[in-house]
């Protein structure tokens, strides 16, 4: 019981802590978008694009 | 679960035995199969025949011996025999209709129309998709030019010609699979997928069989897959189109691909270039696209096992969706199988690799006991679950048993289960306080000593000092321990969860890493120890972030892709890390080559392995077993029963050492092999256990393949060398010195012998300066030069090249701290356990005529003698005062009269010639791609009618030449 608590708690501040830190970056870095990553991989599995 | 233990390691040890043995007879061993099975079934018919008469089955299962031991014996025996039987029925493709068998009806070039299915999503490998096709009918094809009257206008004009194809019959394909290599630029690129009717018009290749000593078998890889021929999609070369696509049949796999092509849309929006590629590789185990570089450095600091989607990912997957499930209060018994699942549609998405399918079998099974079994006290092994699981894989894949990522999956864990508690146990008692100290100390003053000096690793004797310091440092640390009264700074003070990581880490890397790298790959990741302790943890982290983005993102409608994209920006620093990671580990710490072991020499490392981790049971079993057999004396019924078994043991050790030793190869008292590098040249000269090699080959930096690297540094690797006496180069070609550079990092080489300057200062020189060093032919720069004016730049990339490789080779010299001798007629090397002598060039001038002052060399030992030449023919042809054995060629020899009247006074046993026609671009606006060309298509002819054998590495591979009791004996790699 103990350990699913834990598993538990460790998922919920690890997807808290994710959003936080993504959003961070997003703010930081302004070329972070998604047209900007589509382009940048173009050539990256070229038969399979978004 | 312990008998279903035997009787796997029974069938896994059948199986085995038809890979030692070679054995082809599967008819046989079936038949063994059925004789030992009915053995087996006697005894326990007679044990239990009467119950099973009256129907009572419960009597058999409470019984304390249900199978007896008789019974259990011929099992294991059925079972072993069963697997050989597999094995080698696996290995059959000569029966009619197979694949194989219709292709080798006829030549290579013949074309052929083939009509077939997509078996499986294609792969991407650089600028190719790798496309698996199941042919299902295929035709000759011949290409006719015919004479057409029927035309108005053609009858005008006097008539024309036209092609026609004409077709055979249609063969019907009952086995074996083809695999299509479609450029990317051909239309049907972007339009070939999983389960499509296509239909494919060239010639078929077959893979290159093993070339080289050390070097990889692609043809028996490619076999193993079931892959029997090769087509390369290429305009004007082969064909390939889409006939229909399926929409029927494996539900599953399509539900799988579309998942992997949604979350790869994902990355591709949610990550740039080149992290998505890392990602893509971790998630979905898409290889292609990741740059080499990266691959290099996962590859030098022991982490490339996060891009092989191994076993790890599952379990971490395993656990995420559990954490998920348990997190809903969702109880076990429903989300179990669900989990289950899961694991197996991503073994599919990930290409079905044999460490993800043995992973996912593995955690199901465990799940599905924990959830359905608990209850009834059944506690399942982790040795039982590894054994189902290599069970299955090698039931439906028998093949799979000799590919390393089969034998490096199944280790992994085997080391994990059995290894991993006395390590902990061991470092428990070795790490409290002074020993703790000592042993972070020892583990420090190493690691600092080899980032500091990283030529130490190319010492002939660090691998076994640095055993011997790792056994010296574990030995004084556990005294220290024992005998210090200090509790505090212990290992024992490190959380479980840090221990127990810490202590399968070890694990791992003694059962598992340290002998298999060494096995399969010659190589030996220093930093791996401490580069795992990061990239674990850390990979759970990204594989999970990235695996609830992908999902979030493909998945749940307008919202979705902008979760995902901020789940991944977090992600994109993890990853970043890691490859950060990797690149500060690779340039701090070496990457060194490391002697492969024989097989014997493998199974001598586990048993030792084993003696040394279980010494204590193994005394236990000893003793016991020491007192049974002493009481089992005593008794005077028995005695002769026992002296036979003695005398059987002694009979069965004598006869199998004998087949061991008559099966080791006598080594030579000299072995020459001239390599199979391509353009280029390297013969490797082994005598009294010490290596000399002539020449090093070609290092295409435009192609990025480094023939030094691929191909000299896998055969010294398996030859169990610790360094190379000698290097003689014989000319400054760059495919005689450029591949050089990357042995040089792996190897000590304790003298260079040249025929032409070379400085040891380290100081580049200039082109002006090369150019008028080396003479290379080239009439439009030698006039510039004549004239008074500057070299200019390197006018072709082979030029550049041969700069490039000189500079280098200047560089080199000066940062290993290589002495350097200059060669002339008259010399003599013999330390180095053959004589060499110089016969030409007679005099060292200022200017180095690259294709004319070559050096011919005469080779000695005992009474026989080679030659060594360089390619210019003309010293050889004015007598070389002796009758050669054998001559080896460093390139197509010139003029062909003058090595023709060489030859035929020598008259030798033997000649072998290193020639491949070089690409394309080498040559392009080389001033001597003309004569190279030409001589290439005149030689061929010429050189079969000498009335001794020529080998040509570009047909034979590597030439081998061996003296035994001065006889001369020839091997060739690749056979007619």
């Amino acid at each position: 019981m103990q350990e699913s608590k834990d598993a538990t708690r460790f998922l919920i501040v690890l997807l808290v802590v994710t959003f936080m830190t993504g959003a961070l970056v997003l703010v930081v870095k302004s070329d972070y978008r998604i047209r900007d990553n589509e382009l940048s991989n173009l050539e990256y599995y070229p038969h399979i694009s978004p | 679960m312990l008998t279903f233990i035997l009787l796997s390691l029974a069938f896994i040890g059948g199986m085995g035995f038809a890979v030692l043995s070679g054995a082809t007879a599967s008819g046989l061993f079936l038949l063994l199969t059925a004789v030992f099975f009915t053995c087996a079934v006697i005894p326990f018919w007679f044990k239990h025949g009467n119950s099973m008469l009256a129907g009572d089955f419960k009597a058999i299962r409470e019984d304390e011996e249900t199978i007896p031991v008789l019974s259990m014996i011929f099992l294991m025996l059925t079972l072993a025999m069963f697997g050989s039987f597999s094995y080698v029925s696996e290995l059959r493709y000569d029966y009619r209709g197979h694949f194989l068998t219709i292709c080798e009806k006829y030549d290579e070039s013949t074309t052929w129309r083939i009509s077939g299915r997509v078996i499986e999503e294609p792969k991407l490998r650089g600028d190719y998709l790798e496309v698996l096709i199941q042919p299902e009918t295929m035709r000759r094809v011949e290409r006719k030019r015919v004479r057409v009257q029927n035309d108005s206008e053609k009858k005008k004009s006097g008539g024309g010609y036209e092609t026609v194809a004409e077709t055979s019959e249609a063969e019907t394909v009952t086995g074996g699979l083809l695999m299509a290599l479609v450029y990317e630029d051909n239309e049907v690129f972007r339009e070939v997928s999983f389960n499509q009717t296509v239909e494919i018009e060239g010639q078929l290749t077959e893979a290159s069989e093993k070339r080289n000593p050390g070097a990889m078998d692609y043809r028996q890889y490619l076999r193993n897959r079931g892959i029997f021929r090769t087509v390369r999609i290429m305009p004007r070369r082969a064909a390939l189109k889409v006939v229909e696509q399926r929409e029927s049949g494996a539900v599953w796999y399509r539900f799988a691909l579309h998942i992997k092509n949604e979350v790869l849309k994902v990355i591709k929006q949610t990550m740039p270039y080149h992290e998505s590629s890392f990602l893509g590789g971790v998630l979905l185990g898409l290889k292609g696209g990741l740059p080499p570089k990266v691959s290099q450095e996962f590859r030098m600091t022991g982490v490339s096992h996060v891009l092989a989607v191994s076993g790890l990912h599952v379990t971490i997957i395993a656990g995420l969706f559990y954490g998920l499930f348990t997190m809903f209060k969702i109880p076990l018994r429903i989300f179990a199988p669900i989990i289950v699942f899961s694991l197996f549609t991503f073994a599919l998405i990930v290409g079905w690799p044999s460490s993800a399918v043995r992973a996912a079998l593995m955690n199901s099974l465990f799940l599905l006991s924990m959830a359905y079994l608990k209850d009834s006290g059944f506690k399942l092994s982790v040795i039982f679950s590894l054994c189902v699981a290599s069970d299955y894989i090698l039931f439906m894949s028998p093949l799979q048993l000799t590919e390393p990522s089969f034998v490096l999956s199944v280790m992994a864990i085997y080391a994990l289960a059995m290894f991993s508690e006395p390590s902990g146990e061991m470092l428990r008692r070795m790490l409290r306080g002074p020993g703790l100290a000592f042993a972070a100390l020892a583990f420090a003053a190493f690691f600092v000593a080899i980032i500091i000096d990283n030529t130490l690793v190319l010492h002939p004797y660090f691998f076994p000092l640095t055993f011997f310091c790792i056994v010296a440092t574990c030995y004084i640390s556990t005294r220290l321990s024992d005998r210090s009264t200090f509790q505090s700074f212990a290992f024992e003070m490190l959380p479980g969860w840090l221990q127990g990581f810490l202590a399968a880490q070890i694990a791992i890397f003694v059962a598992m890493m340290l002998p298999l790298s060494a096995f399969y790959f010659g190589q030996l990741s220093l930093a791996a120890p401490i580069a795992n302790l990061i990239a674990i943890p850390l990979i759970g982290l990204i594989v999970q972030i990235g695996l609830i983005a992908g999902l979030i993102g493909a998945f749940v409608p307008v919202i979705g892709i902008y979760i995902a994209l901020v789940l991944n920006a977090a992600n994109w620093l993890a990853v970043k890390f890691f490859l950060g990671m990797a690149s500060f580990f690779a340039a701090l710490i070496p990457y060194p080559r490391i002697s492969q072991p024989v097989f014997y020499e493998l199974v001598i490392y586990y048993l030792l392995l084993h003696c040394f981790y279980f010494r204590r049971e193994i005394k236990t079993w000893g003793l016991a077993l020491y007192a049974a057999v002493y009481d089992v004396w005593d008794e005077p019924d028995y005695r002769n029963s026992l002296s036979l078994l003695a005398i059987f043991a002694v009979i069965l050790a004598v006869a199998g050492s004998v087949v061991f030793f008559s099966g080791i190869e006598r080594q030579p008292d000299l072995r020459m092999t001239m390599l199979d590098v391509g353009f280029g040249s390297s013969l490797m000269i082994e005598a009294e256990g010490k290596v000399t090699l002539i020449d090093a080959a070609l290092n295409d930096t435009l192609a990025g393949v480094d023939r030094g690297e691929r191909v000299i540094q896998p055969a010294l690797s398996g030859k169990q060398v610790r360094e190379i006496k000698a290097v003689i180069l014989s000319s400054a070609l760059p495919e005689r010195i450029s591949g050089l550079s990357s042995v040089l990092s792996t190897y000590r080489v304790n003298r260079l012998y040249v025929p032409f300057p070379l400085p040891t200062n380290g100081v580049r020189v200039n082109f002006e300066e090369y150019a008028r060093t080396f003479a290379f032919g080239d009439i439009k720069l030698e006039r510039r030069l004549k004239s008074g004016q500057n070299a200019g730049i390197p006018p072709s990339y082979f030029w550049e090249l041969a700069y490039e490789s000189y500079n280098r080779l200047i560089e080199d010299v000066h940062r290993y701290k290589i002495p350097v001798q200059l060669l002339k007629a008259g010399d003599k090397i013999t330390d180095i356990g053959v004589n060499i002598e110089v016969l030409y060039p007679e005099r060292n001038k200022d200017t180095f005529q690259q294709y004319y002052d070559g050096l011919v060399l005469k080779i000695t030992r005992d009474t026989q003698n080679y030659v060594y030449l360089s390619g210019n023919a003309h010293p050889a042809a004015e007598g070389v005062g002796f009758r050669p054995d054998f001559i080896f060629v460093a390139d197509l020899p010139y003029p062909y009269e003058a090595f023709e009247k060489f030859v035929k006074s020598a008259n030798p046993e033997g000649v072998a010639i290193s020639f491949r026609f070089p690409a394309a671009w080498l040559m392009d606006g080389y001033h001597m791609a003309g004569t190279i060309s030409s001589r290439n298509k005149s030689y061929g002819p010429r050189l079969k009618q000498l009335n001794f054998p020529v080998y040509m590495t570009s047909e034979n591979g590597a030439v081998q030449v061996d003296q035994l009791r001065n006889t001369v004996n020839t091997k060739v790699f690749v056979k007619d």
